[in-house]
């Protein structure tokens, strides 16, 4: 499941013919000023980056003259987006809007009754976790079956309640039907527009968007490979992880920890927690892992940050543990392990595994436990 | 007695001709269960390791009388696969493959609902009730047969607690591991309802993770109907906020769906709660 930036999103919106501003993408100060010059002063300046907040944090500013243009872009260009950790490379400069009304849509399907859940409110562009508790009452709520065929009609009684009219409330009501059938086609997980908004000339115009995709279904959605998202979502560790097939993610902390399955990491992750020490990375090499990927894995790890004390805890279910002490050893061979490295091998040809390891010198645990616990002492320098 | 698969349960797999199939239907023809085909469309009359192939699952059904299949298919058939069985009648079909999209999960668990077929995964590693029969993936040689229900999101960590009950000296009636995505059919509370009647499991495991909201669900559940003991263990409780930790189902997503959320609904449900893997024997004496 993944974030898409907000030109991504409206991409996508764009061929559902749901309404948008007229914008151009670049990516320096001077392709900044030639957009802002075709689109009409003035425009929004806004950084493409996956954390959301960006008003707050100067990453989307309004410029009024051409100056302001540059100097925004140059400013937001030199910035670094604090959730990716990565520079802000792509603005999207984007023709103002002279606004008389901001409004709210955001859609999820629930995973018990496969229902599709829209919320709707006539008060978009502040922050609707806030307004869901204080005035629960401004948002309305949709509950749309999977089966269940809907269409703009579904939603104007409830627009017409809110005061909505005219052309903007049918435009609206066919926006909301869209965005299900987008969720259902596009495989998204979240489908979200805050802000919608009304102008003054009554058109309504999606300001943002805000859209998770389902990273399982990109076979059926191939132009998403090319998505700078895909990019700006994964640290290098991660990425390098992820084209070898293998779940990384960093945590922070002093131990190296490769697991075989993501339920055991999870659990070696929290004993470490209880034992006192803490996980560098959240690895799981999968089931079914052989040498190769196995090596792969420990040498993705030792180039992160921070690194004290290796624990490999290996459950063997489909995974052959012969082929995990190969991969260790072949690592133990080619890379230069600096710290300790602490093994516990049980399951699948435990045996063969255990001997191959004793003859290359390096000892295992059978429990998970002591071979943890072991790890947090090495790691504080006890060896 | 045993819930949802005993050593009479007949079983096609499809995807027989791939590598995980064929590997897994020995495996399992040898623990024991009675697997009398499977299907791979344009292989029909042809034979693999003795097993019959049939183009689909409505001919191998006819012809051998399954009643349970298991689907072994690369994710971007899955859900076509997955159709088949329901529509061919199957009882119970365990979807071992990885990566389906949530929105084909979706539209077979919907298919599913409506004609009754018990669904088990996807990303999971199917069902074992020990010393009778196994269906998926799960290692044949870590547990004995005995009286404890176990329900698990993970694979590995099933693989764990087995070996931990078997270590000290209990059975299992049954496994169910229900996968680690977000969204199925045979969910912690169908699978503890189904162990509350089998008269066979005397306590219940369940063995939860952090996303999502099914462990609170089974916390009501197990409140409002169960009365026999259950000892229920959380992973991810270290877990970094809004990082897939390899499941997809284990996104931490604001107050919900966190180890301590699901920890105290269960605790407050009646359940003993094991801070580590190796104290859940204790819980079960």
């Amino acid at each position: 499941m993944g974030l898409i930036l907000e030109m991504e999103g409206k991409e996508m919106f764009a061929n559902y013919n749901i309404p948008l501003s007229n914008s151009k993408l670049v990516t320096s100060p001077d392709e900044a000023k030639v957009a802002a010059t075709e689109l009409g002063l003035p425009v929004a300046v806004k950084a493409q980056v996956l954390s959301g907040g960006r008003g707050k944090r100067g990453l989307i500013k309004i410029a009024k003259t051409e100056d302001d243009v540059v100097s925004y872009a140059t400013e937001i260009l030199g910035m670094t987006d604090d959730k990716s950790n990565k520079p802000v490379t792509h603005l999207l400069i984007e023709e103002g809007a002279d606004i008389k009304q901001e409004l709210f849509i955001s859609m999820v399907y629930d995973s018990h009754t496969l229902e599709t859940l829209v919320l709707f409110s006539t008060e978009g562009g502040v922050n609707i976790e806030e307004l869901a508790k204080e005035r629960p009452e401004a948002i309305d709520r949709f509950t749309i079956g999977f089966d269940e065929d809907v269409f703009g009609y579904t939603f104007m009684p409830a627009l017409s309640k809110r005061g909505l009219t005219g052309k903007p409330k049918i435009t609206i009501a066919n926006i909301i039907a869209t965005m299900i059938k987008m969720m259902r086609q596009q495989d998204l997980s979240l489908c979200e527009i805050n802000p919608l908004v009304i102008t003054n000339d009554n058109e309504v115009i999606a300001l943002d968007s805000r859209v998770i995709v389902d990273d399982d279904a990109i076979f059926k959605h191939k132009e998403r490979e090319e998505y700078l998202s895909e990019e700006l979502r994964y640290t290098d560790a991660e990425r390098k992880a992820k084209d070898a097939g293998l779940s990384y993610v960093n945590l922070g902390g002093e131990i190296g920890m490769l697991s075989v399955g993501a339920g055991l990491g999870m659990a070696t992750a929290d004993l470490i927690a209880e034992f006192g020490g803490t996980p560098l990375n959240f690895l799981d090499v999968g089931g079914g892992a052989g040498e190769e990927k196995v090596l792969k894995a420990l040498e993705i790890m030792t180039k992160d940050h921070g690194l004290k004390s290796i624990l490999i805890n290996a459950f063997g279910g489909i995974t052959r543990l012969d082929q995990v002490a190969e991969g260790i050893i072949s690592a133990k061979n080619k890379l230069d392990l600096q710290v300790p490295l602490i093994i516990r091998l049980m399951g699948t040809n435990q045996k063969e595994g255990l001997q191959l390891l004793e003859e290359a010198g390096l000892p295992a645990f059978e429990e998970m436990e002591p071979a943890i616990e072991k790890a947090v002492e090495a790691a504080k320098g006890g060896q | 007695m045993a819930v949802l698969l005993t050593k009479d349960t007949k079983i096609i797999v499809q995807g027989i001709t791939g590598y995980q199939g064929l590997y897994h239907a020995k495996l399992m023809q040898e623990y024991g269960s009675q697997v009398v085909g499977g299907t791979r469309p344009g292989k029909g009359g042809e034979e693999v390791d003795g097993f019959p192939i049939f183009d689909s699952v409505g001919e191998a059904k006819e012809a051998t009388g399954a009643t349970a299949s298991v689907i072994f298919v690369p994710a971007r058939f899955t859900k076509l696969a997955a159709y088949e069985a329901i529509d061919a009648g199957m009882e119970l079909v365990v979807i071992i493959t990885e990566g389906v999209p949530v929105w084909d999960t979706m539209a077979i668990v919907n298919r599913a609902n409506k004609r009754g077929t018990t669904v088990i995964g996807p990303n999971c590693p199917g069902l074992m009730t020990p010393g009778q029969a196994k269906i998926g993936i799960i290692p044949a040689d870590i547990v004995e047969s005995g009286n404890i229900g176990v329900v698990s999101r993970s694979g590995t960590l099933t693989y764990e607690v087995a070996h931990q009950l078997n270590r000290a000296g209990m059975g299992i009636s049954t496994i169910v591991g229900i996968g680690g995505d977000p969204v199925k059919q045979t969910n912690f509370v169908q699978a503890v309802k189904l162990f509350n009647q089998d008269p066979e499991t005397k306590k219940i495991v369940l063995i939860g993770e952090i996303g999502g909201d099914s462990e609170e669900r089974a916390a009501q559940f197990i409140k409002e109907n169960v009365d026999k003991p259950v000892v229920a263990f959380i992973a991810g409780k270290t877990a970094a906020e809004g990082k897939t930790m390899g499941h997809a189902g284990a996104i931490v997503r604001g107050d919900t769906g966190t180890a301590a959320g699901k920890i105290k609904a269960l605790r407050e449900a009646g359940a003993q709660i094991a801070e580590k893997l190796s104290d859940i024997p204790k819980f079960l004496q």
